[in-house]
């Protein structure tokens, strides 16, 4: 009879359990009796009647039935609470941790969708692409010439639109100051298909591409609020950009996008006027691949599913390569158009970045996973302590389910509210990588997604992890021998959880001792760097990039008549820098100028192959060497210990003679025989002639070991570093310096002006990103170690309270039974010491390259890996011997 | 004590009427043949299952259906009749004065 078993079953869960099977009966017998009258059809109508009038009953019942659950959920969450709050530590620590492991999820996986898949168009996501070209070894470029996408924008016409952009350093002038920030130069369709958008005035628009079209800027938020104080009247005011002038029309949103992901772009230009920014020939050059471009599908064109390609567009693409090999032969030949996601991230840097995001998302990982075994042992510990009154409450008939159910929402509570927690760090994280100044000159900015649906995902995401890791207790507490644990107050066996959880502790110890080693070194090194002898004096050093805006080429011809002293227009270009330098020299409070092909320690700085006359294949290759001007020695304040510096005639001449370091003069001439000797450079077929020994210094990184270096004259020219040693104050000497090159004439510029401080700490980013990663890490480590310590303590203390009474009734003393307890923490967290020694040791051994000054067994490292584990140990059982030394021997003797 | 409302006293009422004969699908029977209204079954059981959890009804199982099944037969307690007996007053004090609109019933 299945249709008695289907109405049975039904009517259980509709009605109440008293009534249900009564009803049951009578609607049977109701069923039978209109069959045998009248016939199955009608008995199947009466039996879909009923259904309805069930369905409507059982809805008003269902609703009570929710809402006696939800007095039954209630009273567990107060249970919860009241249990969570009579372990405040326990709680909090537990939340914490899940709170840390959540946010390094959280953050990896915003990060990962940042690089990985931001789309390019905020409007259009789904519907853009970038245009790519790959060879046939599969080599993708994703650049195009203008040459080349003039046919290209012919052929997909009808499937498809482009937007191309340019990204360029450029300097905006307001008022009188200067600054080096990047631009973009776009196409007129740009601002609509990225769906960059403006808060005042108006977006760039196809018009203001077309030719003879006024010369218009959109400036960012970022600059409107540093240079105009978020004035309205900005629009309509004139900014100078690479010296010529552009009229603002918009603003940009804040936190708009643009094609480059990070980078502050605070200006964008139309096409017509690209040549503020690119070499004169952009339109004409084939070979200048000047515009990444962005492919925006004609909507409804083709048939094609949302975000996949279109065929149309790939026909379209094929026809214009043909196209291309046969007009543009030699770069087209054996190259083919593609279309690739129409991410920010593209290309080669897209690679780059995945890969970043798979090790980030590793760690974040192995965070969340030690977090979690540390909060189930802590949840652990809690039931173990709990037992008892788990016991009583099942002796008053409190069902087992109860009991359990009452732990998992413990675990739900905590960790929802980790979740929450770590949305508040996420948000924080946020606004930290919203705008990372990585130098003083180039900032970073990152903008991590966050949304409701974000928010929603990690707290529940918070609560499941939590229900999970409540799930082993309460499943302990189930096994829980009603009858022993009342009469003894002990609990089920342990079984094999102890091993593997002592195993992870001492894991988590020896991590976080070697990365605090780490940390250590890292910060060493940092110092030794900051304080290394470079063999001058690094303050009051200013260096900048002495050279001719991109459009003043253009404007040779006049530079040419504002100086009368020269004639002619290329060759006047080595006397306008002289007078560049001479000028800058008359600067008030400079002490010294001079031009190198570097500024000093630059980790581009070039080497070559040097040797003695007669000794075939006895050259010393890789000797760093700089081009230097005049008064370089003076102006970097570089002693020559012996010989001289170079004279003016030799450096405008450009003679055949050099100046060497200490350590090549050591190296080619160890009896100290050293002016006058002849060095041959191989690569040149030329002798050059010793004219003096300067002192050791540093070439390429503040942390390389003593380098052979050589040093020959040149003459002051554009494209060579513009030293300036100042008794004022740097900055000041910067501005003051900036604006005399501008008066030597239009388009002269100093590039990038920086502090010897400033130029030094692009040396030192990646030392100080990793003493700062490794201290973060390192002090995340140190806490979830300790945690985990002290869920293992706190297991000791709760499953052997009878041994503790025993001890104490035998005269152990509050010490004695402290001392049992941290020595039981010691040596669970010893292996873990010796363990992140060899680590920290291993770093040193296999990591010279990264420190600078530090030995291999660095005594140091090795006294804080001590203090570390010390700290972990006292952390972790401070509040276990506290309630170790609050058992009272007179209860546990007497209720055992 | 609770209020008990207008579908609770009518099966009251007919489990009073039915005296020894009050198991549900006769309450049911009842209430359609006296009052010419549908009743819904399930609302019968549920209403029945709630009064006796109000302490309205008493239940004990006892004789046997046709297919010889236990049948549930339900009675009014004294507290029952005091519910029913005080809606009822209620009921009438509110209908006092109210003839010219509502007729005689």
């Amino acid at each position: 009879m299945r249709v008695e078993r289907v109405v049975r079953a039904v009517l259980a869960r509709a009605l109440p359990a008293r009534v249900a099977n009564d009803a049951a009966d009578d609607l049977l017998d109701d069923l039978h009796r209109r069959r045998r009258s009248h016939g199955s059809l009608s008995a199947a109508m009466f039996l879909l009647r009923e259904a309805l009038s069930l369905v409507a009953s059982f809805g008003g019942h269902a609703i009570t039935r929710v809402l006696k659950s939800a007095v039954l959920w209630r009273r567990d969450a107060i249970h919860a609470m009241r249990s969570l709050r009579r372990r405040p530590w326990s709680t909090l620590g537990s939340m914490v941790m899940l709170a840390a492991g959540l946010t390094a999820v959280a953050a990896a996986s915003g990060l990962a969708a940042t690089l990985l898949f931001r789309p390019i168009s905020s409007r259009y996501p789904g519907d853009v692409w970038r245009l790519a070209s790959a060879d046939v070894a599969g080599r993708v470029r994703l650049a195009f010439s203008e040459p080349e996408l003039e046919r290209i924008r012919d052929r997909i016409a009808g499937a498809a639109t482009l937007a191309v952009s340019n990204l360029q350093p450029v300097v905006i002038r307001t008022g009188d100051t200067d600054i080096q920030t990047l631009a973009e130069v776009v196409g007129g369709r740009y601002f609509d298909i990225t769906g960059l958008d403006v808060s005042v005035g108006r977006p760039l628009v196809e018009g203001d591409a077309a030719a003879g079209a006024a010369p218009v800027v959109v400036i960012s938020d970022s600059l409107w609020r540093d240079r105009f104080g978020r004035d309205p009247g900005a629009v309509g005011a004139t900014l100078r950009l690479n010296g010529r002038a552009f009229t603002i029309v918009g603003i940009t949103k804040d936190a708009s996008t643009s094609s480059l992901l990070g980078g502050s772009v605070d200006a964008w230009i139309a096409l017509s006027h690209a040549g503020a920014m690119l070499d004169r020939d952009w339109r004409t050059n084939v070979e200048r691949r000047w515009w990444m471009t962005i492919v925006h599908l004609t909507p409804g064109a083709g048939s094609r599913q949302p975000g996949a390609e279109s065929p149309q567009l790939q026909a379209a693409l094929d026809r214009a390569t043909t196209e291309l090999a046969a007009q543009l032969p030699e770069g087209w030949r054996e190259r083919r158009l593609m279309v690739v996601p129409g991410t920010v991230i593209t290309g080669g840097q897209r690679a780059a970045a995945a890969t970043l995001s798979i090790v980030l998302g590793a760690f974040a990982v192995l965070i969340l996973a030690a977090a979690a075994a540390n909060v189930s042992g802590l949840f652990l510990a809690a039931a173990a302590a709990e037992r008892a009154r788990a016991a009583v409450q099942l002796a008053i008939g409190s069902g087992r389910g109860a009991i359990v159910r009452r732990h998992l929402m413990e675990g739900a509570m905590v960790g929802a509210a980790g979740g929450v927690v770590s949305i508040a760090l996420y948000a924080w994280i946020r606004v930290q990588l919203a705008e990372v100044a990585l130098l003083p000159t180039l900032s970073l900015r990152l903008d991590l997604p966050l949304d409701a649906q974000f928010i929603l995902s990690t707290v529940a995401a918070g609560a499941s992890v939590g229900v999970l890791l409540a799930l082993g207790p309460a499943l302990w507490l189930m096994r829980l021998d009603l009858a022993q644990t009342l009469r003894d107050g002990s609990g089920p066996s342990v079984g094999g959880l102890s091993r593997p959880r002592r195993i992870l502790v001492a894991a988590q110890v020896a991590i976080s001792i070697g990365l605090l080693a780490g940390a250590t070194l890292f910060a060493r090194s940092m110092d030794t760097l900051a304080t290394l002898d470079v063999g001058f004096p690094r303050h009051g050093l200013v260096a900048m990039d002495f050279d001719l805006e991109p459009s003043a080429p253009t404007s040779l011809d006049t530079l040419g008549t504002t100086l009368s002293s020269v004639e002619g227009s290329p060759s006047m270009l080595p006397a306008l820098a002289r007078e560049a330098l001479e000028r800058t020299a008359a600067v008030p409070g400079v002490v010294a100028t001079a031009m190198a092909n570097r500024a000093p320690i630059d980790s581009s700085t070039p080497r070559l192959a040097v040797g003695l006359p007669g000794s075939k294949g006895r050259a010393i290759d890789e000797v760093t060497f700089y081009l230097v001007t005049e008064r370089y020695f003076d102006t970097v304040g570089l002693p020559i210990v012996r010989g001289r510096a170079f004279s003016a005639a030799e450096s405008t001449r450009e003679d055949d003679v050099v100046i060497v370091n200490e350590t090549l003069a050591a190296r080619l001439w160890p009896n100290g025989d050293v002016l006058d000797r002849p060095l041959l450079l191989p690569s040149e077929q030329r002798t050059l002639r010793v004219i003096g020994v300067a002192r050791d210094s540093k070439y390429r990184s503040l942390s390389e070991p003593a380098l052979p270096h050589i040093y020959r004259p040149t003459r002051p020219a554009f494209g060579l570093a513009l030293l300036v040693r100042t008794q004022d104050d740097s900055r000041r000497t910067m501005l003051a310096v900036q604006q005399v090159l501008d008066r030597v004439g239009p388009g002269v510029v100093g590039f990038f002006p920086r502090t010897m401080d400033d130029h030094l700490a692009i040396d030192m980013l990646t030392t100080r990103a990793a003493a700062r990663a490794s201290a973060t890490l390192g002090a995340l480590a140190l806490m979830l170690s300790a945690a985990g310590l002290y869920g293992i303590v706190m297991w000791f203390v709760e499953v052997r309270r009878r041994e503790i009474g025993v001890r104490v009734a035998l005269g152990a003393s509050a010490g004695d039974v402290r001392t049992l307890i941290v020595r039981q923490a010691a040596v669970a967290a010893a292996p873990g010491l010796v363990i992140g020694l060899l680590m920290a040791m291993t770093l040193t051994v296999f990591g010279q390259s990264l420190f600078v000054g530090i030995d291999v067994v660095d005594p140091l490292s090795l006294l804080l890996g001590i203090v570390t584990l010390g700290v972990i140990v006292l952390l972790a059982s401070y509040l276990p011997s506290r309630r170790a030394t609050e058992v009272d021997p007179v209860i546990v003797l007497r209720d055992a | 004590m609770a209020a008990i409302g207008e579908f609770e006293i009518l099966i009251l009422m007919a489990v009073l009427r039915l005296d020894q004969d009050a198991y549900a699908p006769a309450v049911r029977a009842e209430i359609e043949r006296r009052t010419g209204r549908g009743v819904s079954r399930g609302a019968v059981y549920i209403t029945l299952d709630r009064l006796e959890g109000k302490g309205l009804l008493v239940s004990k199982l006892a004789g046997t259906d046709e297919g010889g099944r236990q049948r549930r037969y339900y009675q009014v307690p004294a507290r029952g009749v005091r519910a029913i007996k005080r809606t009822l007053a209620a009921l009438e004090h509110m209908r006092q004065g109210l003839e010219p609109i509502l007729g005689k019933i």
